[in-house]
């Protein structure tokens, strides 16, 4: 009987293994047909470039949304696009999908208008996810042929530029009269090095610390603005079963709950200008550490690690789920919070900051910048700053619900509306990462000398001399000083 | 009419008997557990194409959406040429794992079944170069590649493919020592040559060895990331882990859209998987390499 089941259930298995090598075979030739014939390709092309300038064009016709609230279908992310009727080509790589996508596709539709003479390609380059670093650029660069304009990481400028790896675009500014004070303070830093502009920023989000409001008011908190209210409001808000933590007032390394926030929000300095050595031990963070810690000691590292552990980043955070009642995030969340959960009743106010400090945030984003050894630089950087003029940038940010970089745009009443006011005003005090050749292996020293602090494996002080010594000893390898 | 020591006897025989059964009920209960608590990610991957965006992230989860929507599935094929990236992936997999096939299981059969002069030091050569990280061979491979003029084509992602991978050639080189010399020989003496011998002795009896190297390669290609990423610059030509990315904003994933287009994508291979199991299993087993 076994036996009989058994070949019974082989031919059967045999039958359906049979209909699926076919099906895979039908599909396979399928495809190989498809892909023999060459003119299919194109014809997607063409029809997918049809419908971007199609709808591309409508959506530059219905008004703007709010910030915030849920942005229209996007785009398709087609096949690679060609925007102009000219002749002089311009190569652009980005990567921008989905809403971002379709708010960039109507500025490349301007550009056309504007510069007929051109005709741009623009091609989606991903980056790997978690990274900062563009993979393809690097190569690109490394191996002689790279792109007219990248779009990237602003963190990344500097240390492209010290390596010799990015254009210094000074003249070509200055006879654009592209100056300094038309960008926000933090944007331009990060993209000069020695007084030479290397790029040009696009938009940005900063951070700042979200509460949920129906848990404070429940618990009839105000929403803190100093460490100790917020020490107090987080120890109220934390409730504790026999398993573990059931809900958590705040966790200061949650989000964007890293060192860089909490100490500029206690008046740290990471970053000594004039002797161009990092100063990650400055007292002030020293001590931002020490209060961070002082959090693994009262609610127990493990016990913060094990509970964030279920959750991840913006639309995974636990504040989404309203299990941690105050967090430090960035200002793209309330987008995430409107799709996510749109019942979440919440708050913005800036990072708690000791009484002697003005509230700051700190704030990244994009850049555009023509690669070292493309072939077209000039033709390039006109591209790149036609998107970043001030009427194209505010188009952009309205559209994508970021901020503009530049000062005028950003004075637009549409950024400081709602949750969003916040942001805007913080952004012209907002700090930017260490403009170094190093600037990843700082962060990530500075990432791992949090955890060792949070776990107690080593004084604050201590790890954070680590840091500073670690990094200095590499940019003078490096030889960013004598 | 059974005396009491046959009694006896039996009923131990019973109680044995149903002491195994029960061994047996509590194993499969526990394999049971196991293996549903293994697909409660790919459950929660199909739950999740099916949910409306404020349903995927609430506390405690939802496990059965309600509203249940297809919206996710559309616009996962709508926002991105899904089918397109799809064929792209199909191509660079097949035409990478024909290449391994042929070129490892040659060079393969050199090095394990003919004694030459050499033989042992190319081998360890030809293994040293998986000591290689790719990233430091990226940019000179770029270079070539770009003189070449294939960079945009799917040329670097499959060519190098027919010309020898390292792994399985050391892979299919171990399987293949494990063929008694006998054979061979038996065959030369028949007056066969090499290629008879590779072709009508050696190829059949590697087969789970084969296979092995064509779903590594497969799954090694399928997720490729950073070879198509260098490699192909017109976007009709990426792969679906390049398209994969398109789901990812800056800020933040389309999480449901994500989930479709994984659901999409995993379930072909779940089936695949299904039903070549077996040989799959043999060939991890018999070569002694470990998923």
């Amino acid at each position: 009987m076994e036996r009989t089941d058994s070949i019974v259930g082989r031919s059967t298995r045999r039958q359906l293994l049979r209909l699926t090598v076919t099906g895979m075979a039908v599909a396979g030739g399928a495809t190989l047909l498809v892909a023999c014939g060459g003119g299919t390709s194109t014809a997607t092309a063409t029809s997918s470039q049809h419908s971007v300038t199609n709808s591309a064009a409508a959506l530059a016709a219905t008004p703007t949304p709010l910030p915030g609230k849920p942005t229209p279908t996007p785009l398709p992310t087609p096949v690679t696009i060609a925007k102009g009727a000219g002749t002089k080509p311009i190569l652009l790589w980005h990567d921008y999908t989905q809403q971002y996508y379709s708010a960039f596709v109507v500025l490349l539709d301007d550009f056309a208008a504007r510069y007929p003479e051109y005709k741009v390609t623009a091609e989606y380059v991903p980056i790997s996810s978690g990274s900062q670093e563009n993979e393809k650029l690097i190569t690109a660069i490394a191996g002689g042929d790279p792109p007219d304009v990248a779009q990237f990481d602003r963190f990344i400028v500097v240390s492209f530029a010290f390596r010799g790896a990015l254009n210094d675009l000074s003249s070509m500014a200055a006879k654009a009269k592209i100056t300094q004070d038309q960008y926000l303070p933090f944007a331009w830093a990060e993209a000069t090095l020695d007084g030479k502009l290397y790029a040009l920023p696009i938009d940005t989000a900063d951070m700042a610390f979200y509460y949920n409001k129906t848990l404070l008011d429940q618990a009839k908190i105000k929403p803190p603005t100093t460490p100790e209210e917020l020490d107090a409001a987080a120890a109220k808000l934390s409730v504790k079963s026999s398993t573990g933590y059931k809900r958590l007032g705040f966790i200061p390394t949650q989000d964007q709950g890293w060192l860089y926030s909490w100490g500029w929000a206690w008046g740290g300095h990471f970053y000594d200008k004039q002797t161009k050595h990092v100063t990650a031990n400055d007292p002030k963070i020293v001590d931002a550490l020490t209060w961070m810690t002082g959090y693994a000691k009262k609610y127990g590292e493990e016990e913060m690690v094990s509970f964030q552990s279920a959750f991840g980043q913006g639309a995974q955070s636990p504040f989404i789920a309203g299990l941690v009642a105050m967090d430090a995030i960035g200002s793209y969340e309330i987008s995430e919070i409107e799709r996510y959960a749109p019942h979440l009743d919440y708050g913005v106010e800036p990072f708690p900051h000791p009484t002697n400090v003005p509230p700051t945030a700190w704030a990244g984003g994009l850049f555009l910048d023509p690669s070292k050894g493309a072939k077209h630089v000039t033709d390039g950087f006109t591209l790149a700053s036609f998107l970043t003029s001030d009427a194209e940038l505010a188009k952009f940010c309205k559209a994508e619900t970021k901020f503009p970089t530049k000062v005028k745009p950003l004075q637009d009443p549409f950024f400081h509306q709602g949750k969003y006011k916040v942001f805007a005003q913080l952004l012209p005090v907002a700090h930017n990462r260490p403009p170094i050749p190093e600037g990843n292996m700082l962060w990530n020293d500075l990432a791992t000398a949090t955890s060792n602090a949070m776990y107690g494996r080593v004084t604050p002080k201590a790890a954070l001399d680590q840091v500073t010594e670690r990094v200095n000893a590499q940019l003078q390898k490096d030889g960013w000083f004598s | 009419m059974a005396t009491p020591a046959a009694t006896i006897g039996s009923t131990r025989i019973r109680s044995r008997g149903a002491g195994k059964s029960i061994r047996r009920i509590i194993a499969h209960v526990v394999l049971i557990i196991l293996g549903l608590l293994f697909t409660v990610p790919f459950l929660w991957l199909l739950s999740t194409s099916f949910k409306t965006d404020p349903q995927i992230f609430k506390f405690p989860p939802i496990w059965i959406p309600n509203p249940l929507t297809i919206n996710q599935y559309r616009l996962a094929l709508t926002t991105i040429p899904f089918f397109l990236y799809l064929k792209n992936s199909l191509i660079y997999c097949g035409f990478s794992v024909v290449g391994d096939i042929i070129s490892c299981s040659l060079v393969a059969y050199g090095l394990a079944r003919i004694r030459w002069r050499g033989r042992d030091i190319l081998f360890v050569l030809t293994i040293a170069t998986l000591l290689l990280p790719y990233q430091v061979t990226l940019v000179p491979l770029f270079i070539v590649f770009r003189t070449l003029g294939w960079v945009g084509t799917f040329l670097p992602l499959i060519v190098p493919h027919f010309f020898g991978s390292a792994i399985f050639i050391f892979l299919l080189r171990q399987f293949m020592m494990t063929i008694p010399m006998e054979i061979s020989e038996a065959a030369r003496i028949d007056g066969a040559g090499e290629l008879r011998i590779f072709w009508t002795l050696i190829l059949p009896a590697i087969k789970p060895a084969l296979f092995t190297v064509g779903l590594f390669q497969f799954q090694g290609a399928w997720n490729d990331f950073l070879g198509p990423l260098i490699y192909l610059t017109d976007q009709s030509t990426y792969t679906i882990s390049l398209g994969l990315q398109q789901y990812n904003t800056q800020y933040g994933t389309e999480w449901g859209q994500l989930m479709a287009a994984s659901t999409l994508l995993t379930l072909p291979i779940i089936v695949l998987f299904f039903f070549t199991q077996r040989t799959f299993i043999q060939g991890i087993a018999l070569t002694g390499i470990k998923g």
